[in-house]
């Protein structure tokens, strides 16, 4: 187990700055998740913990040591890769083998080894196998044992599920997260899918354009979005955002013909004009009609999906804005029927649109 | 229509025979002039079908030797064809695929400078420097060696190309694999490239073995001992003497042992063969 | 081209390149550059003294007919062995396309004179074109025809062109081979439904569809009829008779090596060396176009 500093960590390519001052802990033991778009940098970010990548200003500590100038080698650190790139003209055993032989390991002690990783993996009818005679998912197994076996205090992993099938990436979504708690070894997992984010990650980093736009457990991320960026990455289906003003100690949502306000707390802001309020379909309720005393805003449902467990509605309002909801109860409702949303002021996220960050007055809305 | 598919078919068919024919036929007529006595290849017209010479020239021809090259036996020049033809290959292969390995996997001053020189070799082959070249050989003691004869050939531009692209299709996660696991330049060369670009080598090794058993200008210029003449080369001096004595059936006959082995290097490997030839010119 | 994770190292790339840029310098650098200089000298009748003569070595080239008339049977010489061996693969590989069984062994049967040296190929037809007593020779004489390229300059270039598209048939299978597997099934099959023959299918879709591989085997072809039949002419007639088959490159090895006439010859190898410059940097050119191709 070791932890993973990183200090002002600058990354660049000629001109372009590819990673801008990043600073982050990563605890020992941690299992931590670095998302974001593709090209926010979260890849560069991995290989320069990995050492395939240098450091252009600022450090990297591992164990409290700083490990800039260090080789991939000698980091103690494994890393799983996107195509999983196993030598092709080795069989499974040699694949897992290599590392521990160029370390000067016995032969009798590579066995053991060998044999603990494969049957942990559960790959041991594999091990005589070329790579090309495997399966998708065998072949991320072995890429896998190949870094357990050598038994690293850190494990990096660069989208290693993106090459599976989608039910193939659940189950191994699964084990892995089981093998996490079974070595308990400090991992940093790379990913573009929000869902692996969720679902593997003690914590998460949200990356954007090199940046760090929020760290922070799955809950935190989902509750309480520090930035438009992180509340509308999170979550699937996407946020819902409405423009709103403040207009004495009210919230007003800025959709024409209908008039819909919240109570707000009276708070000292420089803009109440130009606002950005942030709701999840699953927090938003669809009535064919309303209640007396009840508010809400009126639209027509555009399409129907139908989930399952689930079921999401998107809701034409007037001029082009759309809502997205998500309910698991089942409605008698159809396409093109009139619809009204209702919200708990509770949930909403108040964002400020210059500079993307979350407005504190968020949690007093009542 | 069936009818018209089956007429198609004979065509087609007969169209391949025929040509095969055409271009089997020289070998034929190489095989059987090969298979007669001095006699018999004297008299016009020459014959259509074998004789029963066939093992008495081989033995002839193999320790004899043959017109002008009699003290020269073709078993001899068998072996320096060989000697010639596996240094070319193997020489071309190993410094072809060292530098494309340095200018593939490492950056360092002149870089590109050395892969222009290299890439220049293309446009220079020995039928347009003969007199310069030749010089140099000379100058350095060269001239009636093995040495001469491969060490001159081995720059090669096609083969360091290729090894180029194949390295080049490796993907980069290999190279960081090998160096999580420890492997520096060199393991790494010998542990993952090699192995990786076998197949790649071996169609190399077909193509090239040709190549340096087929050399003629280069030998031509600088063996003058008998002892270092090669068969592709033994082959021309023994028509030199056609003229006066044609030993049709012998010069033959070497001719015949001159191609075999390139032959059966072609068609046992064929598969090689086809994607080294197809390779190397991309 | 480098690739963007590599090694640095201080030493070990150079010890890499070493064998292949030693002998490039020693034995293609330095020899060329040797030919650029001495074709700008002339030596005297010693070879004692030499002066430098700026460009009149090549000035004597090109008003020495001899030299001019070389480069046209060169020329000549090159288009015919092309065209030749061309069709004549174009034609095979096309019917081989076609049949499905026995592809394999009549592939086998036609790619085996890639193997065989140019002399030897040389000595090939000549032997069967022998005027006294080859086969073919013969034949013709007993159809009327009588043939001696010994004396008939004419028949001495129909010999060589004979001997060289023979040995470049292979080679020419097959890329044309290869060239016609690429073409899509389903645009032949489209033809075939929009009611096209056989033969209008060729010409209207797999002909224009294989002209990448016919520029490319056109300029391989050349080259090799430029350099690589040096061992067909010298086997089979010498350039001769007087000068019929005295192309480019076997006048450079007979004035430089046998003539010893040193500017001269060097004039003729920079020429030559200009013409591959030429056809190299067209092959390369071309390559480029195909990748987008």
């Amino acid at each position: 187990m070791a932890d993973i500093l990183l200090e002002d960590l600058v990354k660049t390519y000629g001109d372009h700055e590819a990673i801008h001052r990043i600073s982050c802990h990563i605890k020992p033991g941690e299992f931590m998740v670095i998302v974001g778009p593709s090209g926010c940098g979260k890849s560069t970010l991995l290989r320069m913990i990995a050492g395939l990548e240098t450091v252009t200003r600022g450090n990297i500590r591992i164990n409290g040591q700083c490990v800039n100038r260090i080789e991939p080698k000698d980091r103690d650190i494994a890393m799983v890769f996107q195509n999983y790139a196993l030598y092709p003209h080795m069989t499974v055993f040699n694949n897992m083998a290599y590392g521990l032989k160029l370390r000067k390991m016995t032969k009798p002690e590579i066995q053991t080894r060998v044999r603990e990783c494969a049957d942990l993996l559960q790959i041991g009818h594999l091990l005589d196998r070329k790579p090309k005679e495997l399966s998708g998912g065998q072949r991320q197994r072995v890429a896998m044992g190949r870094a357990i076996i050598r038994k690293p205090s850190v494990f990096l992993f660069d989208e290693p599920l993106s090459n599976l099938d989608a039910k193939l990436r659940q189950s191994m979504r699964v084990e892995l997260k089981g093998l996490h708690t079974r070595l308990k070894t400090t991992m940093v997992y790379v990913t573009h899918d929000q869902v692996e984010a969720m679902t593997l990650a003690d914590r998460i980093m949200v990356l954007n354009e090199g940046q760090i736009e929020q760290v922070g457990t799955p809950d935190v991320l989902y509750e309480r979005p520090e930035t438009i960026f992180t509340a509308q990455f999170i979550g699937s289906p996407e946020m819902n955002f409405i423009k709103a003003r403040i207009v004495d100690q009210t919230l007003v949502f800025d959709i024409k013909d209908q008039g819909i306000s919240f109570p707000a707390p009276d708070i000292e802001l420089s803009n109440t004009e130009n606002l950005i309020c942030g709701i999840r379909p699953e927090h938003i309720t669809l009535h064919g009609a309303l209640d007396s005393g009840q508010a809400g805003i009126k639209g027509r449902i555009q399409l129907i999906e139908r989930l399952g467990s689930d079921t999401l509605y998107y809701i034409d309002l007037s001029h082009d804005r759309r809502l997205t909801i998500k309910t698991h109860l089942n409605l008698p409702l159809q396409i093109h029927d009139e619809v009204y949303a209702g919200f708990s002021p509770d949930r909403f996220h108040l964002f400020d649109p210059a500079s993307g960050k979350r407005l504190p007055l968020s949690e007093k809305i009542t | 229509m069936v009818e018209q598919k089956n007429a198609a078919f004979f065509f087609n068919h007969a169209v391949i025979i025929l040509g095969i024919i055409v271009i089997c036929f020289p070998l034929w007529i190489t095989f059987v002039a090969a298979t007669h006595d001095a006699v018999r290849m004297t008299q016009a017209p020459l014959p259509l079908l074998p004789g029963d010479r066939l093992f008495e020239n081989i033995h002839t021809v193999l320790f004899d030797g043959v017109g002008n090259a009699k003290e020269q036996p073709v078993w001899l020049m068998l072996v320096n064809s060989l000697v010639m033809a596996m240094s070319i290959a193997v020489g071309k292969i190993c410094i072809s695929i060292l530098s494309a390995f340095a200018i593939v996997y490492f950056d360092f001053r002149f870089r590109m400078c050395f892969f222009w020189m290299i890439f220049i070799t293309l446009m220079l082959p020995v039928e347009v420097r003969i007199l310069p070249t030749y010089e140099v050989v000379a100058n350095l003691g060269m001239l009636n060696s093995y040495y001469g004869l491969s060490i001159p050939l081995i720059a090669s531009a096609t083969a360091t190309f290729m090894f180029r692209q194949v390295f080049l299709t490796i993907p980069d996660e290999m190279l960081e694999a090998a160096r999580m696991d420890g492997a520096g330049p060199i393991r790494f060369f010998w542990d993952i490239l090699l192995p990786m670009s076998r197949t790649n080598i071996a169609a190399l090794f077909v193509i090239l073995f040709i190549y340096g058993w087929n050399q003629y200008l280069w030998p031509l210029l600088i063996t003058t001992d008998r002892d270092m003449y090669t068969i592709v080369m033994g082959i021309k001096q023994m028509l030199e003497a056609v003229e006066e004595a044609p030993e049709w059936h012998l010069i033959m006959m070497t001719a015949l042992l001159a191609q075999i082995p390139p032959i059966m290097v072609v068609l046992t490997m064929q598969r090689l063969f086809v994607k080294g030839l197809t390779e190397t010119e991309k | 081209m480098l690739k963007p994770v590599h090694f640095k190292s201080s030493i070990l790339p150079y010890l890499l390149v070493f064998p292949q840029i030693i002998i490039t310098l020693v034995f293609f650098i330095w020899p060329a550059s040797q030919a650029l200089y001495q074709s700008f000298l002339v030596e005297d009748a010693f070879g004692l003294s030499s002066e430098f003569v700026w460009l009149d070595n090549f000035t004597a080239l090109f008003s020495d007919p001899d030299y001019l008339n070389s480069f046209l049977r060169t020329f000549f010489f090159s288009m015919a062995t092309a065209s030749l061996s061309m069709g004549f693969s174009l034609m095979l590989a096309v019917k081989t396309d076609r049949v499905i069984r026995f592809a394999t062994p009549y592939r086998a049967l036609l790619i085996w004179p890639y193997a065989v040296a140019p002399v030897v190929a040389g000595t090939l037809w000549m032997f069967m074109f022998d005027p006294t007593l080859g086969l073919a020779a013969w034949w013709l004489k007993t159809a009327g025809i009588s043939w001696n390229h010994r004396m008939n300059g004419n028949q001495a270039m129909l010999l060589i062109i004979f001997a060289a598209s023979w040995k470049q048939i292979s080679y020419n299978f097959l890329f044309f081979i290869a060239g016609l597997q690429a073409i899509p099934k389903s645009l032949i099959e489209a033809a075939a439904i929009d009611g096209a023959g056989r033969t209008r299918q060729f010409w209207s879709i797999v002909f224009p569809l294989l002209s990448p591989t016919t520029f490319f085997l056109l300029v391989v072809n050349v080259v090799y009829t430029f350099f690589d039949t040096f061992g067909i002419v010298h086997a089979v007639t010498k350039g001769g008779p007087a000068g019929a088959t005295k192309i480019l490159v076997y006048k450079v090895y007979n004035d430089g090596f046998i003539g010893l006439d040193l500017g001269g010859s060097a004039a003729q190898s920079v020429i030559l060396m200009i013409i591959v410059i030429a056809l190299t940097i067209i092959q390369f050119k071309y390559i480029e176009r195909r990748v987008e191709y």
